[in-house]
């Protein structure tokens, strides 16, 4: 690019959601280049350490929210995207090695329910039912559809959980801690505290996703992210789009208040009418344009939308198959150790005050037990995800992984038989690495962000500038919805 | 609340014989000197002087001070030089309006920002983000408006002649005080600026120059007479300001203020959302005279029993011998002559609803040579 060029369209970031909007502004005709400022596609979902002359990934290891038109008018089957296991039952580690296990089948999970409590074992298949019955009537707030009214009992219900505290919601329901504590971590997306409002509606949001045509699924891709990205980037190529990895965008161009173009960091400039950016609002509106360009209210919500509190990954390689105690628990599943209810709010409270909690909540996988082509032969891949964790901690991020890994090798420990001796590598990927690698900052998510209408998360008060990013979504996660979106709306297909 | 005393304070209550007050920006200033209706005539006879010093006044200072007033403000104050001023709007991202004023430009670093009503958190949050200091000096200074035919020859009287054209100010050393004359109001006067230590001194001065041309002072009612027959809304008075960021009420059109709108200004915080309502919006300012002599400020329109608009301030003008009021009316009913019904609905103080005729009328009421307000 030694000259200045005209596209029609630019995407800023080559993560999922940059590509999925590169590809489909591309398949409507629309000349389109894609900017990603590192040398490789993929964005946070491709981070990786080396170890042992291996790439391990550092990123999310599964998907639970991957938009199904994507993946179908994508062709992402087709081009590549496998899954190694399609539906991971839930698993609740307990010290006393009742582990609670949560799958599909709900009479199963009943069963294993009763051991913490015979009451919550009857009343788990009325929830599941009435959870999934409340998200898939929630999804037209969601998926970009049409929004119609909803019946007084529905707008009544969305009323009453907008307003509520996911642990207080789940205590009107179950009496067993382990269940509460198990299921109560996917209602923490977002910086969402359990006790705050909204995070009832984050766990309601989360049971509306679909994988593999499942409801409430989390899924493993075959070959881990990097599949995805893969099929992804062979998808946008196939469509048109230009892809350009190691380009950095310095700031926007504006004429007025439209946005009409990029200048990089090269000094080159790429001009075209619609730019729609996979960064973070906070990044694309703070960073990248003139201050208050995007408003003076906008930039005082950007400025009071600093996240307290985020969320730090941990992957540890091992020599063999973590062993946990205790009950029989099934290979393939996604582990929760949250053993009480107050870990969640001890956690956040110390994360809001720049601390690590003793006792925060982790979410385990350990991908390489159903795919082995992610580590060496025999050795074993532990993604555990910390939240909460603090945003900006008292001691910076970079003196504090020592601190923040071996608070996860003990809390492991006491579930891991010789947990130890069995880890070969520890990498720590902290919130300060997302922001300064990857662009990513920890959302704040609100009930109102979780159900505005997605053209209001989409668009931006500087004209022909739209988000695609976890900021355009009700709740951050890998999912491509938000840039179809923007897709649409920049080329009026959205209505 | 903080109830701030004017720096003529003392003056004015003395020719208070009434004791006739109310607050404006947190002020409490004269009401009324006895008969309201006498000042506003007189204000167009003869001469009166206003106490203005509730007038929000922020200075602002820095580098960048001229980047971030263009961001803030609808019209560019880069392009004014030293000396000069401009009248313009502030909106918020959803180009509805949180305030008027007018800009002044003291250096190439100093700008001075006059205004009706405070939007201190807004603007100094924004300021702070080009880094420029903000500063407010209402309470610093004092204000004195001179209205009316023989405003200028007061003025002469006192030794402040001065050539000045509208919008325009001069920074003056009178006899051992330092004052400025802006003529930066919408009455065809002039106004006096000083230390609010000065305040009484120019008092003095000023009406003992003014004897031989009748000055006499005059309160808020006069000015709100004045204001409503020269066809100017004032936030607060008669419309809420967009407090909300993203409000999307009142736009400029709606105000009649979309003349302060500089459409060649290419960037200025909230314009995509103000130029496109620009257009679509259905209702605009006129003024209503009331087939009577009690005013009805808002009140509902009719017209053929729908509703198409409402008064704003309405006041009974000595100079039309009719009640008049501003109003906002649909587009599609604002043809001038057009008769409209007027309801004012009953209260607590007004046991009973009144109803009544209107007719729609072009603004100003009467002819002013700049009918907007800072």
């Amino acid at each position: 690019m030694s000259e200045a060029r005209t596209y029609d369209a630019i995407v800023i970031g080559g993560g999922t959601s940059g590509l999925v909007a590169a590809t489909y502004l591309a398949r409507d005709g629309k000349k389109t280049l894609l900017l990603e400022a590192r040398d490789e596609f993929g964005g946070v979902e491709t981070a990786s350490m080396s170890a042992d002359g291996l790439s391990v990934s550092l990123a999310a290891q599964t998907l639970y929210a991957l938009d199904p038109l994507v993946t179908k008018q994508l062709k992402l089957t087709r081009r590549g995207l496998k899954f190694a296991v399609r539906d991971m039952p839930l698993v609740g580690l307990r010290s006393d090695g009742k582990h609670i296990v949560i799958q599909r089948d709900t009479r199963a999970s009943g069963v294993n329910i009763a051991i913490h409590s015979k009451r919550d074992a009857e009343t788990w298949p009325r929830f599941r039912r009435e959870l999934f019955d409340l998200a898939r009537a929630l999804r037209p707030f969601w998926d970009g559809a049409p929004r119609k009214p909803l019946g007084p009992s529905l707008q009544q219900t969305l009323d009453r959980i907008a307003r509520q505290g996911a642990m207080a919601w789940l205590d009107s329901w179950f009496e067993s801690e382990a269940l509460k504590t198990t299921l109560a971590f996917d209602a923490t997306s977002g910086g969402l505290s359990v006790l705050e409002p909204g995070s009832a509606l984050a766990f309601v949001w989360r049971a509306a996703q679909e994988m593999c045509g499942l409801q409430g699924s989390v899924a493993q891709p075959l070959g881990g992210m990097a599949s995805l990205i893969a099929a992804l980037v062979s998808g946008a190529q196939k469509a048109g789009a230009e892809l350009r990895a190691g380009i950095k965008v310095q700031a926007l161009v504006l004429d007025g208040a439209a946005a009409v173009g990029v200048r990089l960091a090269s000094g080159e400039t790429a001009f075209a009418d619609i730019i729609v950016s996979s960064l973070s609002r906070r990044k694309t509106l703070g960073e990248l344009v003139e201050p208050l360009a995007g408003g003076i209210a906008a930039a005082a919500l950007i400025s009071r939308s600093d996240a307290p509190i985020a969320e730090a990954r941990a992957v540890l390689l091992l020599r063999g198959p973590p062993a946990f105690g205790g009950v029989h628990v099934p290979r393939n599943s996604r582990f929760i150790l949250a053993e009480r209810p107050e870990s969640y709010a001890d956690a956040e409270m110390a994360a809001r005050s720049g601390r690590l909690s003793d006792d925060s909540p982790l979410e385990l996988v350990v991908p390489t037990l159903a795919d082995d082509s992610l580590a060496p032969p025999g050795q074993h891949i532990l993604s555990v995800l910390v939240r909460p964790v603090p945003r900006n901690p008292q001691t910076p991020w970079e003196q504090l992984k020592t601190e923040l890994a071996t608070r996860v090798v003990s809390a492991l420990g006491r579930q891991i038989a010789d947990f130890p001796e069995q880890i070969s590598h520890i990498e720590i990927f902290t919130p300060d690495d997302m922001h300064t690698q990857y662009g990513v900052d920890p959302a704040r998510l609100t009930v109102d962000h979780m159900l505005a209408p997605s053209q209001q998360s989409i668009e931006t008060p500087v004209y022909g500038l739209l988000l695609c990013g976890d900021d355009a979504q009700p709740v951050p996660a890998i999912s491509g919805r938000a840039a179809r979106l923007a897709a649409a709306i920049a080329t009026g297909a959205h209505k | 609340m903080i109830v701030r005393a004017s720096p003529f304070h003392s003056r004015a209550a003395a020719s208070n014989a009434f004791n006739q007050w109310a607050l404006r920006n947190n002020f409490t200033l004269a009401q009324n000197f006895g008969d309201p209706l006498q000042e506003a005539l007189a204000a167009h006879a003869r001469v009166v002087a206003i106490d203005i010093s509730w007038r929000w006044r922020v200075l602002f200072q820095g580098a960048r001070a001229g980047d971030f007033l263009a961001q803030l403000m609808t019209r560019d104050a880069r392009l004014l030089e030293p000396g000069q001023s401009l009248k313009a709007l502030w909106l918020n991202d959803s180009g509805a309006v949180r305030g008027a004023g007018v800009v002044v430009r003291f250096a190439s670093d100093k700008f001075l920002l006059v205004s009706s009503a405070a939007d201190m958190s807004w603007i100094a949050n924004a300021a702070a983000i080009f880094g420029v200091a903000v500063r407010e000096m209402t309470e610093e200074e004092g204000g004195l408006a001179l209205i009316g035919p023989y405003a200028r020859s007061v003025l002469d009287a006192t030794g402040l002649a001065a050539d000045i054209e509208p919008l325009g100010f001069r920074k003056l050393f009178w006899r051992g005080l330092d004052v400025t004359v802006s003529r930066w109001g919408e009455q065809s006067g002039y106004e006096i600026w000083c230390k609010a230590d000065d305040c009484l001194i120019v008092w003095d001065r000023i009406f003992g120059a003014g004897v031989p041309y009748g000055l006499q002072p005059a309160g808020l009612d006069a000015a709100d007479i004045l204001d409503v027959e020269a066809g100017i809304t004032r936030p607060l008075r008669d419309y809420l300001p967009a407090q909300d960021g993203f409000a999307d009420t009142p736009t400029p059109a709606s105000l009649g203020l979309a003349s302060l709108i500089d459409p060649a200004h290419a960037a200025f915080n909230g314009r995509a959302a103000c130029m496109a309502s620009e257009k679509s919006e259905a209702r605009i300012l006129v003024g209503v005279e009331i087939e009577s002599d009690t005013p009805a400020p808002f009140a509902s329109l009719t017209h053929r029993d729908w509703m198409v608009g409402r008064t704003l301030t309405s006041v009974y003008s000595p100079v039309l011998r009719r009640a008049i009021a501003l109003a906002q009316i649909d587009r599609a009913i604002s043809e001038i002559g057009t008769l409209l019904n007027l309801t004012v609905p009953a209260s607590l103080i007004r046991t009973a609803a009144l109803s009544g005729s209107a007719r729609i009328c072009s603004l100003p009421f009467l002819s002013q040579s700049d009918p907007i307000a800072p």
